[in-house]
Parts: C-alpha cells; sequence; structure tokens
C-alpha cells in the first residue's frame, strides 16, 4: 500500500477544485431547472389566460399542410393513425405515408383500409433519398392520402422522401403510433401568422398511456397505472414542456421532436433535408435550421406550441425504455459532434452560449460527470475525506428540490390543460416523482453513460422500435 | 464562504408556492363555473331590470346607470360574465337582448376609458366585445371607441390588433375599415396577409363599395398587404378583370401583385388576358419561372387550340413546377387520350410522365365519384 500522506495536500487541493466545479455544475442546472419550471408555468398560465380572454386566432384561415407519417413495420398502429389524422378540424392538408420497405403488412394495411389505389405519380426528387418502388392514393377521403412504398433507408430517409412527394409549403413530421389532437394544426400553425421569420415549430409530446381520446379529444384522463409509464409522464412535463417553453423565450429551441413539428419546406431543402446518418434526425434538423439561417444571414425563428399537442406511446418495459434512451443520447452526441462549430461562437450568439452549452454540459457530458462524481464520492469515503452528514443532506436537500420541481411541472400542465385529476391521480403523481427521482433519474444516466461510451461500436442506423400496442382512441 | 444549500432552499420556497398556486388554481377553476353562474345571475338580473327600462324609455339609460355598470365591469374576469349574461339574453329573450345591445354604446364608452390602460390581453378583449356585439356601429367615426380601436391597432400585440380589425370587419362601415387598414399598414409589425384576406372576407357591409375604396388606394399600401387585399378581391367577386390585366401588364408593379392579378384572371377568366398569359406561360427565362407556373394554372378557364399548344410546351419546361401546373390545367381541359397523343407518345420521359399521372389521377377520381353515388 503506497504512503498517501505526503500527497494529502496535493489530492486536497485537486478535490477542492473538484468540489468548486461540482458546486458550479449543480447551481448551473438547479438554476436551469427552476427557471424552466417558473417561466413553462407562468407561460401555460398566460396561454390559458389568453384563450378564455379570446385572444386567439379563430377565423377560417389556413396554411396549407402535408402531414409526413414514416412507417417501418407499424402494422399494428397505422391504421389508427391515419384514421385519427382524418379527424383533425384544419380545412387543408394532406396525409403521406412513407413506408420504408417494412417486412410486415403496414403497406397492406393502408391499402386495405383507405382503398388506396396505385397510381404512377412522378416526385421531384430535391432531398436525396432511397428509390421508391411505387405509390398509391385516394382523394376519396376528407383529404387526399399517399402511400409511399420505398426502399429501406431509415426514418430520416423516409421523411425526406415524404418531403419530395409533399405538394403543400409547410410539412408536419410524426410518428406512426402517434395521434394529433383535433386542434393541433390550427395551433402549430399559429406561430406562422404570428411571425413571418418562423421556420419551424415543435408541437408538445405527452405520454399517451393513460388517456382514453375520441376524434382527437381527450375524453378521460388519469396518471398511468405502470409506474415506467407514470414516472416517464412527470419527466416530460418537467423537463420537455418546461425547459422548451424556457428556450422559446430567446430562439434558441434545438430540438424539435420527431413526433410532432411543422417545418417551412423551402427552408428545410434549402438547408439540405433530413440527415439519414444520424440517429437523431429530428434535433440534427433543428440545429442545422440555425446553422443554415445564421449562415446565410436569414432572420428565422424556431418556435415551441405548447398548447398543440401530440399524444405518443411511452415505452412500457424498462428495455424498451433503454432502447430508446440511447437512441436519444447517441443521436445527441451525433449532432453535438456534427455542429461543433456552435460552440463558443459569438455568430450563435445565446443558441451557442445557452442552448449547445446546455446540452452539452446537462445532457451529453452529464453520465460522464455524474459517474465521475460518485467516482470522486468513494474515494473521498475511503480517503475520509469526506463530510457524511452534510453529503446525506445535500442529497436530501437536492432530491426534494427534483420532487417539487417536477411537481410543479405537473400540476401546471394539468391545471392549464384543463385535465382534471383524482385525489388517486395526485397521490400516484407524488409518489411517482419519488421514485423519479431516485430510481429512474439513475437508471436513465446509467443507460446514456453506457451509450457514450461504446457509442464507438457502431451499429447500422435503424428505425427504433418499442413493443407497439393498439391506443385507447375511438 | 458562501453556502449552496440556502439558494437550493430559496428554490424550493419558491416552488413550493408555484405547487400551492397550481392547487389553488385548480380548486379555484373547479369553483369558477359555479361563482361565474352566481354572478351571471345577479347580472341577469341587473341587465334585464335595465333592458325592460330601456324597452319604455326608448333604448336609452341615465349616463350614471352605465358609470355604475362599467364600474362593476373593471376587471376582463367581470366582462367575461358580461358576455355569458349577454349571450343567454340573446338566446332567452332576442328582442330584449337587440334593444339592450343597441343601447350599449355609453356603457363601451365608459369601459374604454376605463380599460386603456390596462394589460393588451384585457383590451384585446374588450374589442372582441365591440365586435361581437357590434358596438363600433352605434359611434360614429373619430368617436372614443374608434380611438380605443386605433390604437390597439398600432399594437404590437398580434391580438390587440386582430381582435380590432374584427370589431371592424363586424361593421357595415367601410370607410372605418379602410381607415383601420392605413393605420396597420402604417404599422410596421408583421400581420399575416392571410389574416387580412380573411377578415376581409368577413367584413358584414357593402364589399363592392369595400373593394373600390381599397383598389383607390391599393398603390399606398405596403406590397404584402397589396397582396391581401388582391386575394380579398378573388375570393369576394369578379368584375376587376380589366383593372387586374393593367396591374398584371405594368412592369413596374412587383411581381407578388402579378401572381395576384394572374391568379385573379384564372378564376374570372377574361378574353383580352389570354394573350398576355400565353406569352407568360412560353416564357423560358429560368428566372420567371414562377410567371410561367401560376400562368400555366390560369391557363385552365381559358380553353382553346393555342391554349392546349402553349400548355403542351410548357410540358417540356425544364422546371418541375410549370411542367406540373401545365398537366393539371390540360387534365381539367377534359381532353382525351387521341388529343394528348403527341405527348403520350413523344420522347420526353418528364413531360409524358407528368401528363400520364393527371389522367390517371382524374380516371381515378371519376372511379371514386361513381362509387360515392353508388353508396
Amino acid at each position: 500500500m503506497p504512503d498517501l500522506t505526503q500527497y494529502m495536500d496535493l489530492i486536497k487541493m485537486i478535490y477542492r477544485g473538484i468540489g468548486v466545479f461540482y458546486v458550479l455544475y449543480l447551481l448551473g442546472y438547479s438554476t436551469f431547472l427552476f427557471l424552466s419550471v417558473v417561466v413553462g408555468s407562468s407561460e401555460l398560465y398566460h396561454r390559458r389566460r389568453q384563450e378564455r380572454l379570446k385572444n386567439d386566432l379563430t377565423q377560417d384561415y389556413f396554411i396549407p399542410i402535408s402531414i409526413i407519417v414514416p412507417a417501418y413495420n407499424e402494422e399494428v398502429t397505422v391504421e389508427q393513425t391515419v384514421r385519427s389524422l382524418l379527424t383533425l378540424e384544419y380545412p387543408l392538408y394532406e396525409i403521406i405515408v412513407v413506408n420504408d420497405g417494412s417486412k410486415d403488412a403496414t403497406a397492406q394495411v393502408v391499402i386495405d383500409a383507405f382503398d388506396l389505389k396505385a397510381i404512377h405519380r412522378p416526385v421531384q426528387r430535391q432531398l436525396k433519398c432511397k428509390p421508391m418502388k411505387s405509390i398509391y392514393q385516394s382523394n376519396a377521403h376528407k383529404v387526399p392520402i399517399t402511400l409511399v412504398n420505398k426502399q429501406n433507408g431509415g426514418k430520416a430517409d423516409s421523411l425526406n422522401m415524404g418531403i419530395n412527394a409533399s405538394r403543400y409549403p409547410y410539412f408536419i413530421c410524426m410518428d406512426a403510433d402517434s395521434v394529433l389532437q383535433y386542434d393541433s394544426l390550427s395551433l402549430i400553425v399559429r406561430p406562422v401568422l404570428e411571425d413571418e421569420r418562423v421556420v419551424a415549430v415543435g408541437g408538445a409530446i405527452r405520454p399517451a398511456n393513460g388517456v382514453h381520446l375520441e376524434q382527437g379529444r381527450v375524453v378521460q384522463y388519469h396518471m398511468p397505472k405502470k409506474p415506467l409509464v407514470g414516472m416517464q409522464v412527470l419527466e416530460y412535463d418537467r423537463s420537455f414542456l418546461a425547459s422548451r417553453i424556457l428556450f422559446d423565450k430567446f430562439n434558441g429551441n434545438i430540438i424539435i421532436s420527431g413526433a410532432f413539428g411543422l417545418f417551412r419546406k423551402d427552408m428545410v431543402i434549402a438547408a439540405g433535408g433530413y440527415d439519414a446518418s444520424t440517429m437523431g434526425e429530428d434535433m440534427e434538423l433543428a440545429v442545422k435550421l440555425h446553422v443554415f439561417c445564421r449562415t446565410n444571414l436569414i432572420p428565422y425563428s424556431i418556435r415551441y406550441a405548447p398548447d398543440a399537442v401530440c399524444w405518443s406511446q411511452a415505452p412500457e418495459s424498462l428495455k424498451d425504455l433503454k432502447n430508446q434512451r440511447r437512441r436519444w443520447h447517441i443521436g445527441l452526441m451525433q449532432c453535438m459532434a456534427k455542429h461543433n462549430a456552435i460552440f463558443a461562437n459569438p455568430r450563435y450568439g445565446l443558441v451557442s452560449f445557452i442552448s449547445y452549452f446546455y446540452f452539452l454540459l446537462y445532457e451529453l457530458f452529464s453520465p460522464a460527470i455524474e459517474c465521475f462524481g460518485i467516482l470522486t464520492v468513494l474515494m473521498a469515503w475511503a480517503l475520509q475525506l469526506l463530510n457524511v452528514p452534510f453529503m446525506i443532506l445535500f442529497f436530501l436537500i437536492y432530491g426534494a428540490f427534483g420532487m417539487i420541481l417536477t411537481l410543479t411541472a405537473f400540476f401546471a400542465r394539468t391545471q392549464t390543460l384543463n385535465q382534471r385529476l383524482t385525489p388517486m391521480d395526485v397521490a400516484r403523481a407524488v409518489l411517482l416523482c419519488l421514485f423519479e427521482v431516485v430510481a429512474l433519474r439513475f437508471a436513465i444516466a446509467f443507460v446514456r453513460a453506457k451509450a457514450l461510451f461504446t457509442y464507438w461500436k457502431k451499429k447500422p442506423q435503424s428505425w427504433g422500435r418499442i413493443e407497439r400496442k393498439k391506443m385507447d382512441v375511438k | 464562504m458562501f453556502r449552496i444549500e440556502l439558494l437550493v432552499y430559496f428554490y424550493i420556497i419558491i416552488c413550493i408556492s408555484m405547487i400551492f398556486f397550481n392547487v389553488f388554481l385548480i380548486l379555484h377553476y373547479r369553483r369558477r363555473e359555479q361563482k361565474q353562474e352566481t354572478r351571471s345571475r345577479k347580472l341577469l338580473h341587473l341587465v334585464q331590470e335595465q333592458a325592460a327600462r330601456m324597452e319604455q324609455t326608448g333604448g336609452t339609460l341615465p349616463e350614471k346607470e352605465w358609470e355604475r355598470l362599467a364600474k362593476k365591469l373593471y376587471r376582463a374576469e367581470k366582462l367575461l360574465t358580461f358576455d355569458r349574461t349577454l349571450t343567454d339574453l340573446q338566446q332567452n329573450q332576442p328582442q330584449r337582448a337587440e334593444v339592450y345591445i343597441g343601447g350599449l354604446l355609453p356603457l363601451f364608452r365608459q369601459l374604454c376609458w376605463r380599460y386603456r390602460r390596462k394589460e393588451p390581453i384585457q383590451r384585446a378583449y374588450l374589442a372582441y366585445l365591440m365586435g361581437r356585439y357590434a358596438i363600433v356601429e352605434q359611434e360614429k367615426r373619430g368617436g372614443l371607441l374608434h380611438q380605443f380601436l386605433k390604437e390597439l391597432l398600432f399594437s404590437n400585440n398580434l391580438y390587440c390588433r386582430e381582435n380590432a380589425l374584427r370589431a371592424y370587419y363586424g361593421t357595415k362601415d367601410g370607410k372605418a375599415v379602410l381607415e383601420a387598414i392605413r393605420i396597420l399598414d402604417k404599422n410596421q409589425f408583421f400581420h399575416h396577409g392571410k389574416l387580412l384576406t380573411e377578415g376581409l372576407m368577413s367584413f358584414q357591409g357593402d364589399h363592392s363599395q369595400l373593394i373600390e375604396m381599397l383598389w383607390a388606394e391599393l398603390d399606398a399600401f405596403r406590397v404584402e398587404n397589396q397582396v391581401a387585399i388582391l386575394n380579398y378581391i378573388r375570393f369576394r367577386k369578379g368584375g376587376y378583370e380589366a383593372r387586374m390585366l393593367a396591374l398584371l401588364q405594368d412592369e413596374k408593379k412587383d411581381p407578388e401583385l402579378h401572381f395576384a392579378a394572374i391568379r385573379y384572371l384564372g378564376k374570372y377568366p377574361y378574353p383580352p388576358a389570354l394573350d398576355t398569359l400565353l406569352r407568360l406561360a412560353r416564357d423560358r427565362d429560368e428566372a420567371r419561372w414562377n410567371y410561367a407556373a401560376i400562368s400555366a394554372t390560369s391557363l385552365a378557364s381559358y380553353p382553346g387550340e393555342q391554349t392546349v399548344e402553349v400548355l403542351k410546351r410548357a410540358l417540356h419546361h425544364r422546371n418541375w413546377y410549370v411542367r406540373y401546373n401545365a398537366a393539371v390545367s390540360l387534365e381539367a381541359m377534359h381532353l382525351s387520350y387521341v388529343d394528348m397523343a403527341d405527348i403520350l407518345t413523344g420522347e420526353d420521359r418528364y413531360a409524358r410522365e407528368m401528363l400520364e399521372y393527371r389522367m390517371e389521377e382524374r380516371a381515378q377520381k371519376e372511379r371514386e365519384e361513381a362509387v360515392r353515388c353508388q353508396t
């Protein structure tokens, strides 16, 4: 055993440095979470008030929209998704399902359910994508439905094909296992009517588990019974809803979820479309739009519409959740690496110094930082440098802080969206937020750490799969 | 030394307050309906009593009474209740409601005075009510209500501007609408052309008169507003073909105005415009592809040998949109396969595919229509 006493001063100095770093790190994170929840809750409250006091755009205005639904092995859910799209209350849109060489009966399900007929339709290849095999369409429904069958190329490749086949100047990308709320198109298009510079708008993604929808309307809402899903509901409220509202305040959103986003087609085409080589094609496109507009000095805005809701299935098993989060983290890593020019670059303003920096430090590197933190705590304990009571107090305070923030975001969302909760729902939320802080967060941190350290073992680009179930939709 | 836990405690206190605030709001919203019902009943009683007296006095009440009511409606929440009360009255006693609403001008003057310094969201709501109950019409231009609305039109808040415009659209006063658009045009804040077009469509007065007034001042507006006005005219009515053609032939005008005129001439065919449209559709200049594309669409309304010939040539255009629009127009003319044989058997694959697709689609639509008729 080496004699450490001669190095003790040095070790203490190093620990002091590490301590300062972690204090600053946690301070930054707490402040960010705090600001997002405060700003997010206030914004939701403000919007509810606006709606009540008729500060809205209720005329029959319309901006034509193409809804692109990329699908791979979605035979279980695709019909339900398209049917739900037909119930949307919006005057002018089209539905384009892109079947990415599914191995199951996805295409046949769509053809049979909506009586599509094969047609020789020329498609303008504005964006690169794998070749089209066949195209089907029908005009017999409320809006035109098109099915494009193409060679397998991944989600981004399918979206590029969908953009090529679309007819309208704005498009929406969404997942084949999601359902849009009846008013979601009118609400997601609103920022475009408010500001001519808007090139993209992100919609709000909510876990559909525990929700009963009829004609795109929520008729019953409960906290999901499965704890894992319930914890994700809380996590969505805190991390996604609140933080995106905060980023929206300074045009700093660098993520638009692939499950629901609106884009100006010409701008996306000019920027090069979706990148089929990354796993996080949704984030990559949003970042690319920032880069493209700033490089070409185009005035632009990327907005978030928290009231435009898309209900999506959250993973119900740990395995699915693990795969989902691993994919997200690798996508994040690829995107951050590809657009590293944004880092500390004054040309990108707050996008660089807040958004990029936040995602780099508190999302991308957080697993490594957390692992290193645990390691140093263990070493400090071994070296008897640890103030154990203070450490326990600190973790308790931090845990309680996380729980309170989560509950604040949860209540703000439910009350502003008029979702009535039963006492059981409230009790479940309180209990689950405790579990979320002490269990789910660490499990996810572990998955992300693994993704970070095993990134170099590259896997071929593939569709993220979770076990598909029919949603509670009529 | 700085104690980080103190900051975290501070955050916790704020968050706990926010949870309480949210829980309070949830309970408040649940009880609000009930409260509003009670308030509405009380207010309905007062309104009914006032309305009954107004029926006797020929639609007027002493100014003091309106002042008292305006004091009660000092908050937007109270205005919400008032709105609900008026809706109830309209549903249950339409005649009485008509008399009452017809005499509300003094009340709204009071409200304008009280609300002019309030936050935009509340001012926008007052403007909404003015539009909903057509109050603006009761006042001559230049009055207090008009001043209030004009201030809103200068606002940087979209909803203030939009609700003020809606209040004007709800009147039969074209001059007031024109004045509102002048103000909006001077205001440099972005107001989407679609909102302006849709809003003008909802105008309750004489559209011909309004269009004449707008046309007389068209050049004075910003290009984006000019386009919105031209689109409104296109959606609303024909009869402006000669002027649209003159606008199209004026090369000094902005291309966006030319496009709007071409679309108009497509919706309302005007034989003297044919030569100009054919010339534009023949244009091979890549930089002017949008002229060719939009003209190709409009030519669908000008069937004839010359048009077919130009559209067939447009099918060979390098631009995808020109080819697409030409195919749509040819298909809309219901030409047979024989008429299109030269394209369908020709060597230009792009032209052939585009036309085949349109014809296939037409056949598909006819089949779908037949099925619909059978069922």
